[in-house]
């Protein structure tokens, strides 16, 4: 129970500081297989409605192991619920929940937040962003070497302007007894491994994540391809 | 304590009625009285305290001198010129030393010895004496008015001589002789044959900075100018006394509208002008300058002790992270009320109950410190049960953090704040425990797989919270995965939480 998403490491021999999430299928899919610190991954939701706080939890996860600070998610509807964030391993003390009043409001906060060296990684779901809007935050990102974490509704995956380094469409796939499953799949990112996806598993006895091969490959493979955490 | 015993050190009036005193054990105490109320002997705290009341008499003197463990000293020469002749300033004391509650003896005398006497022995009223009376009204009191020492005092008393007016009938010489020449003095210091110096508390004017107008100042330009000309003088004065600020009050005033008055909370102390000029620049963005202002006032209303720095060579980068982080708190602090909340994990295992919001400076890492009133802390005992049931239970359910095994093992990470109300379709079952099949959620039906459960949790019946939950952790067909539960007592469902 105690380490809940593997052990997360720095990269090491690449020239650009990034993080791992500790589970190598997922690992391979970005740029450079890491994922960069000092910039903005947006996570598409799959259904309008939902949010994949599971997935954007364990990148937060691992950009504090790897890099420390702080974790800033911007909850301004009151409906995260810290006592599980506490259960899958954040210390509620390094946690701190933004406010914001209206979206204009949230924009000038997240910038302050990426901008700031001591926050290892800044959750949120901004609704709509202007092209300056994004680019003012992806700068902000770049200059307090943070990761930016966006859960945007799937409405924003046609917007021809962001300013992420990868970005991510998360859809809820059926579980089973044992687990609760999304496919991941990479939909931009420079030199990254575009259109490929896995199957994230999370277990719903322990809340330990898994990444196994997306669900297509996952018949051939034998046995299967899977990176326990 | 001593050693293992644990000493009486004071007493409430009431314990003192029931047969309790100060030197006597706590078990000894409680044999005599057995309702009795303790609370462990804070000196320090005690001295801070009596400190903090004696700044707050300066109100009614300039001149407020401190005498431990429980004395405070006002040099009323010349104050009948402010509270009206016929030592008003006495009552006045007295009077607010009432409304504060605090149980003291008031007395006024030509020699700060004979007042501390007659306040102390001279009955609960106030007590004025002028210097045509003084051995009048000094010959009745016990010799430990003269605060002797308590050897020398038992000696007297035992030897016969009860009274002030007694002792002073004894020869000098032999009184010297006897019991040395620390009485002489404490004998000439109340009848005003010497000069009794004290201590008095040195004077700490406030931190404060002011600029005011000619006429109204507009441009956003000119009042950064003030501001930063303002803080420069600011933070010299912090910088003099060795201070930061901790906390600061900014009042801008306006012409023709009440002024506008803005707090800053520092997280840790700070007597940068360059700092403390952002921060200012912050609160500045919510205020209407359009108007413009007639005058700017700058007061520092918490300090604290702040040494110079020292850039830290080794181990610098952690630091410096946990520097920025302070100043980003800071500046949202300064900008926006209420924007920043930090999670307190609760001892309970109702799901919504299990944590809380907390605001900045008790974040879980700083636990504040309890606030303790100066009655609470001269007294040892205290009868008066009503003041200490107070506010306790909730201060010891607050825990360090949250355990697995107490708040249960599956949470989802998205928690309603108000749980939705379910249409749910069971399984066939005599009394109200089928299990779930469907429920329609907003319109929407949701057919229901790999269910799990249901986990029981009671309410909190001490607090009125009778009604039991039965949760199910189930997925529908698309993979979305909900928590939910049936109130076992009422047959109702509610839609609590979602694993996304």
């Amino acid at each position: 129970m105690q380490i809940v998403f593997g052990k997360a490491y720095k990269a090491q021999g690449t020239s650009s500081p990034g993080f791992r999430t500790g589970l190598d299928l997922l690992d391979h899919l970005p740029p450079g297989g890491e994922f960069r610190c000092g910039a903005i991954h947006e996570l598409l939701c799959g259904t309008e409605g939902s949010a994949p706080k599971s997935f954007a939890l364990l990148l937060a996860r691992a950009a504090q192991i790897a890099a420390g600070g702080m974790i800033v998610w911007s909850d301004p509807a009151r409906e995260l619920y810290p006592p599980a964030l506490s259960i899958l391993g954040i210390d509620p003390a390094r946690l701190i929940l933004l406010r914001p009043g209206n979206a204009a409001e949230e924009i000038r906060l997240l910038a302050e937040c990426l901008r700031c060296r001591g926050v290892g990684a800044t959750v949120a779901s901004p609704r709509k962003l202007s092209r300056v809007e994004a680019r003012r935050l992806q700068l902000a990102a770049e200059r307090g070497g943070g990761v930016g974490l966006f859960l945007r509704p799937p409405a924003c995956r046609g917007a021809d302007h962001y300013a992420a380094a990868t970005r991510w469409i998360v859809r809820p796939v059926p579980g089973d007894d044992e687990a609760q499953r999304w496919s991941v799949e990479l939909v931009h990112g420079h030199g990254g491994r575009v259109g490929c996806g896995v199957l994230l598993e999370v277990d719903r006895e322990t809340g330990v994540m898994r990444a196994s091969a997306a669900l297509a490959d996952r018949s051939a493979a034998t046995p299967p391809a899977r990176a326990t955490a | 304590m001593s050693g293992n015993r644990q000493m009486v050190t004071d007493v409430s009036p009431k314990a003192a009625a029931a047969g309790a005193r100060a030197g006597m054990t706590l078990a000894q105490a409680r044999s005599r009285c057995a309702a009795l109320i303790h609370a462990p002997a804070a000196p320090a705290d005690d001295l801070r305290s009596l400190e903090s009341l004696a700044r707050w008499l300066t109100r009614f003197s300039p001149l407020v001198a401190i005498a431990p463990p429980c004395s405070i000293f006002l040099d009323a020469t010349g104050l009948e010129l402010l509270f009206g002749p016929d030592h008003g300033v006495g009552r006045r004391v007295a009077e607010a030393l009432g409304r504060l509650h605090l149980a003291a003896g008031v007395a006024m005398a030509p020699t700060p010895g004979a007042a501390w006497g007659l306040a102390a022995f001279g009955g609960s009223n106030l007590r004025i004496v002028d210097a045509d009376d003084l051995s009048a009204a000094l010959s009745p009191l016990p010799p430990h008015a003269l605060r002797l020492e308590t050897t020398t005092a038992h000696q007297l008393q035992s030897l016969g001589v009860s009274t002030i007016g007694l002792l002073l009938k004894i020869p000098r010489s032999e009184l010297a002789a006897r019991f040395g020449p620390a009485i002489l003095e404490r004998i000439d210091q109340a009848t005003g044959r010497t000069h009794e110096p004290l201590n008095w508390l040195p004077y700490r004017s406030p931190i404060h900075a002011q600029i005011e107008f000619d006429g109204t100042i507009e441009s956003l330009e000119a009042i950064h100018l003030t501001l930063r000309q303002l803080l420069d003088q600011f933070a010299e004065q912090l910088a003099g006394r060795g201070q930061g600020a901790k906390e600061l009050r900014v009042i801008f005033r306006r012409p023709y509208a009440p002024p506008i008055e803005k707090t800053i909370q520092l997280t840790r102390p700070c007597r940068s002008a360059a700092d403390l000029f952002n921060l200012l620049r912050y609160a500045l963005e919510a205020v209407e300058t359009d108007e413009g202002f007639i005058a700017v006032h700058l007061t520092a209303t918490r300090t604290e002790p702040l040494g110079d720095e020292q850039a830290p060579l080794i181990g610098g980068e952690e630091e410096r992270c946990a520097a920025e982080v302070d100043h980003l708190i800071e500046r949202l602090r300064a900008r926006l009320d209420h924007v920043l909340e930090w999670a307190q994990p609760v001892e309970s295992h109702l799901p919504e109950r299990a944590f809380r919001w907390t605001q900045g400076e008790e974040n879980p890492d700083k636990p504040q410190r309890t606030q303790r009133s100066q009655r609470e802390n001269n007294t040892e005992f205290n009868l008066n049960s009503l003041s200490f049931s107070v506010s306790v239970p909730s201060v010891s359910s607050v825990v360090k953090s949250f355990s697995p095994n107490a708040i249960g093992p599956t949470r989802p990470l998205c928690l309603l704040p108000v749980p939705r109300s379910l249409s749910v379709i069971v399984t066939p079952s005599e009394s109200r425990d089928g299990r779930p099949v469907s429920f329609t959620d907003r319109n929407q039906m949701h057919r229901l797989a790999h269910i799990r459960g249901p986990e029981r949790i009671a309410g909190e019946w001490w607090n009125g919270r009778w009604k039991t939950r039965d949760y199910f952790d189930a997925q529908d067909a698309a993979g979305n995965r909900y928590w939910f539960f049936r109130v076992a007592e009422t047959g109702r469902w509610y839609l609590h939480g979602v694993f996304e």
